[in-house]
């Protein structure tokens, strides 16, 4: 019985066991003062803390609304062990959750002075102002979209000089299985229905 | 049939919890409207409200703010009646009646302007009204409902009156030279010359507070911030429609549409649309963000001059139609279609405005700043925006604007006449599936429906290593693409298996494997002298981490010339160089051990010779310092009883100091005072007797560290 409950846990859990997250990747120019050098999107884990060195800067992830969304310590020092001489990379790389309302990084030193801020809102999928705006949408930004906005925007959409092309793509991405990660969930659900009704049909039998 | 029994009555049980919560929620909802600074905060961005101050005394509002004549004014509300809880940072109105106002707007002590339909709703939760010109003596205390007429009564001295207007046959008219304009509680109006029965033009201007007409026949439509549907009628040679949206409004500005017999109509969603014969579609944003949409053969121009000679921002199109909506502060964001609009022209932009130019399709986006040009659109590079653009950006270290000039037939920029690339890309690209990406990779994030393109991980295992744990740790081996023979290569990967093996053959890493992955990656490098110097060879590493394998928490560099290998703590990286003068293999994998671990945080156990002693030194716990009034030793006990426990941490310190294990933190004479836990280990001398193992301390320390993941 246990293995059935087991197997019905794995089965749901199927699609999120190997799901990779998106991050924010910040390089950073350190050679003097702190500069912004790029951000991108990428796509990992949030690595973890190894050592226990004593964090000298703290980046702070906001939304639009200004709400905290992360906060990450950092450390950016000189010392380097058995190199007989201080080592100082010139770029520090910054890796934070993405979050599809965040708009901004502040990096902080140990006495919470600003030392820089981030825009990060180019990559933002809910800007928080209440317009569902044209890459929102219901599951990235419930405050600004609701079904029918999106439903609006779509046919508003529609308007457009739609290619042939186009058109195909749309169907292809909007229908079937091809559209994105759905048909993992689709799938686990499959299965974990199959095997309550095995275990139904099981618990009746005694 | 227990268990069925259990499992229906548990399913039960949680519908009957979530039928509860929202019943709850529902009941809440109906019950109390409350304010939030947030909700302040909200009506300011949309009403421009120049200043909201919340006293955090219970009864006092101050609110100030630019309203619809131009004119700001400050007015107050003060009643016992609204509560302002500074500790839940709520402001609830309760008028008189026991019912709760959504919305007040004070304008000034004079006029009070009151979103009606959010107080109906509030009172009786009626249809929607208008309400015009509120009065107001002093303050507010409580709304009321007779017929049509809202009355607010101050509690203790003043007296207010709101006379809502609620029929079919108001109009307010509005006179400006020698045109009339009309517009009636339903937005339809008319302009006509004085004195003239002759209607020069009708137009629907639901929810708007006025329209007139000026001596040119430039017809300014003021519209409101519930202007939902308003049309205006065909336009004449030359003449100029103004039609000020709520944030134009709020800022005094006007956003001006010169055209020649086109029609401009606002639509529910604050679209004015143009007939595809013309010059554009308008989109206007009813909050922060204004679109306007382009379609047409026309040029873009954003100038600071313009609009006929008056001080203000403005963007035209043509010679025929002029845009001037934005301000400090401000956004405008111009849609275009790309076989439309052929050059655009972009001034001198002050302070933090930006114009946003975006592809018809919603991917692509341009931004100019004040400094700056961005490229919001993932991997498409500029002139796929099929448009020359030119734009005055501030350059900081000329202290004046430039001119940059980017051309679609060339495909090349200028900066003041010198040739540079073009602008920057900024924002990722959105996508469904890889094949929409240039990078290959597409990351589709269902919590959030949207899938960006991003870079593809290009970490590969290094086989005969772990591959299943959390710890990612990615190897890089650079190789001179002129020197170096792909066999280098081939045994530098032999190597890096070999560190590994051997750092799971020792304690504590023998029973960890399960928490790293390794990968390999073997990169180009111009030139191998890069690593001579070792701030260098940091930044080639780091640099390809975040290229190629962004996530992993160790970058092992495993260097094909001779140098003294290192550790960057605060990095996680190692720089394994092939030879040191006391490497007697190439990349001796017991010196792979030494360095990993010090990613760890345990410190080196051996002292350093003179040359090096002006070096910063670590302790750890593997190397004791004394602390306080604490002496090497008891602090040395006190440190290794935490990992050890109390009889062997206390034993192990004793024995150390017994024997004169002093000297570790890999510094010279000032290192001398330190204590380390036995004569010799993996962080001492790897290539002697006993430098092969960890000690306890140091074992003991690294499954701590180790324990982080789980």
């Amino acid at each position: 019985m246990r293995l059935i409950l087991i197997l019905v846990l794995a089965a749901v859990m199927i699609p999120f066991a190997s799901a990779s997250e998106l991050l924010y990747s910040i390089k950073l120019d350190t050679s003097d003062n702190l500069e912004l050098l790029e951000v991108k999107l990428v796509e990992g884990e949030m690595p973890y803390q190894l050592s226990d060195y004593v964090e000298n800067y703290e980046a702070k992830a906001v939304s639009f609304k200004g709400e905290e969304l992360q906060v990450v310590n950092l450390t950016i020092s000189d010392f380097a062990y058995d190199a007989g001489e201080p080592v100082k990379a010139s770029v520090k790389y910054l890796l934070l959750r993405y979050f599809a309302n965040g708009k901004s990084v502040t990096l902080y030193n140990t006495e919470g002075n600003e030392l820089l801020e981030i825009d990060v809102s180019q990559f933002s999928r809910c800007n928080e102002d209440e317009v569902c705006d044209f890459n929102e949408n219901v599951k990235s930004c419930a405050l600004d979209c609701t079904e029918e906005e999106v439903r609006e925007r779509e046919v508003e959409a529609s308007f457009g000089e739609e290619t042939p092309a186009a058109e195909e793509e749309a169907g292809t991405n909007r229908g079937g299985l091809k559209a994105g990660p759905y048909w993992p969930y689709i799938l686990a659900l499959a299965l974990a229905l199959a095997i309550a009704l095995a275990f139904i049909i099981q618990a009746r039998k005694k | 049939m227990r268990t069925i029994k259990r499992f229906m009555a548990t399913i039960l049980i949680l519908l009957i919890i979530i039928l509860a919560s929202l019943g709850y929620s529902a009941a809440v909802e109906g019950e109390n409207i409350e304010y939030n600074p947030d909700n302040i905060k909200q009506a300011r961005e949309n009403w421009d409200v120049k200043n909201v101050k919340l006293f955090e005394s219970e009864s006092e509002i101050e609110i100030e703010r630019a309203y619809s004549g131009g004119s700001t004014a400050i007015g107050k509300i003060l009643s016992g009646e609204v509560r302002w809880d500074a500790q839940e940072k709520t402001l609830t109105v309760q008028p008189k009646g026991e019912k709760k106002a959504q919305f007040l707007f004070v304008s000034s002590p004079e006029r009070i302007d009151v979103e009606a339909e959010k107080i109906t709703l509030a009172i009786k939760g009626e249809n929607k009204k208008r309400i015009f010109n509120v009065k107001v003596d002093k303050g507010i205390i409580s709304l009321t409902q007779e017929k049509q007429t809202y009355k607010i009564e101050c509690k203790d001295e003043c007296k207010l009156e709101l006379n809502a207007d609620i029929g079919e046959s108001y109009y307010e008219e509005k006179l400006l030279n020698s045109y009339i304009a009309k517009i009636d509680i339903n937005g339809e109006g008319e302009i006509s010359k004085k004195d003239s029965e002759e209607n020069l033009k009708i137009f629907n201007l639901k929810d708007t507070t006025m329209a007139y007409a000026d001596d040119e026949l430039d017809f300014v439509l003021d519209a409101v911030a519930y202007s939902s549907d308003s049309m205006i009628g065909e336009l004449g040679l030359n003449s100029c429609l103004t039609v000020c949206s709520p944030v134009i409004y709020g800022q005094q500005e006007k956003l001006t549409v010169i055209g020649q017999n086109f029609k401009v109509y606002n639509a529910p969603d604050n679209t004015l649309f143009v007939p595809e014969d013309d010059i554009s579609t308008i989109k206007f944003g009813d909050k922060r963000n204004d679109i306007l949409e382009i379609r047409g053969d026309s040029e873009i121009i954003y100038s600071t001059s313009g609009c006929k000679g008056k001080d203000k921002t403005c963007v035209s199109i043509g010679n025929e139609v002029e845009i001037a909506p934005i301000k400090t502060g401000q956004k405008l964001e111009i849609r275009y279609f790309p076989t439309l609009s052929k050059n655009l022209r972009i001034g001198k932009i002050k302070n933090d405005e930006t114009v946003r130019v975006m592809q018809d399709n919603g991917y692509g986006q341009m931004t100019f700043s004040k400094s700056e040009v961005e490229i919001v659109s993932s991997n498409i590079p500029w002139y796929e925006f099929d448009t020359s653009f030119t734009a005055e950006p501030y350059l900081p270290n000329k202290k004046d604007y430039g001119t940059l000039i980017c051309n679609i037939n060339t495909q090349k920029c200028t900066l003041d006449g010198n040739e540079i690339q073009g602008p920057t890309e900024l924002g990722a690209k959105s996508c469904k599936a890889d094949k929409d990406c240039d990078s290959g990779k597409c990351h589709y994030d269902q919590k959030i429906d949207s899938g960006f393109c991003v870079q593809e991980n290009k970490c590969k295992e290094l086989e005969g290593t772990p591959q299943k744990g959390p710890i990612n740790v990615v190897i890089i081996a650079p190789y001179d693409q002129y020197k170096n023979e792909i066999g280098d290569v081939t045994k530098i990967k032999a190597k890096a298996q070999e560190g590994v093996n051997k750092m799971f053959a020792i304690d504590p890493y023998s029973k960890s494997k399960g928490k790293f992955s390794f990968s390999f990656l073997k990169t180009e490098v111009e030139n191998m002298e890069i690593f001579n110097n070792k701030d260098g060879g940091v930044d080639y590493l780091l640099e390809k981490r975040n290229e190629l394998c962004p996530s992993a928490e160790i970058v092992i560099g495993m260097i094909d010339i001779g140098g003294r290998s290192f550790a960057l703590q605060n990095e996680n990286v190692v720089v394994f160089y092939k030879h040191s003068a006391k490497n007697k293999e190439d990349w001796y994998p017991f010196t792979f051990v030494h360095e990993i671990s010090h990613i760890f945080g345990l410190a080196d156990e051996y002292m350093d010779t003179e040359e090096v002693s002006h070096f910063e030194y670590k302790i750890g716990p593997n190397c004791i310092a004394s602390l306080g009034k604490k002496t090497v030793e008891e602090r040395a006990a006190e440190v290794w009883s935490k990992l050890l426990g109390n009889k062997a941490g206390n034993s192990l310190a004793q024995k150390a100091a017994a024997n004169g294990y002093y000297g570790c933190g890999g510094c010279a004479n000032e290192c001398l005072r330190f204590l380390r836990p036995s004569e010799n280990s993996i962080m001492n001398n790897q290539w002697e007797v006993g430098g092969q193992d960890f000690n306890s301390p140091s074992i003991e320390h690294i499954k701590d560290k180790l324990k982080v993941v789980g």
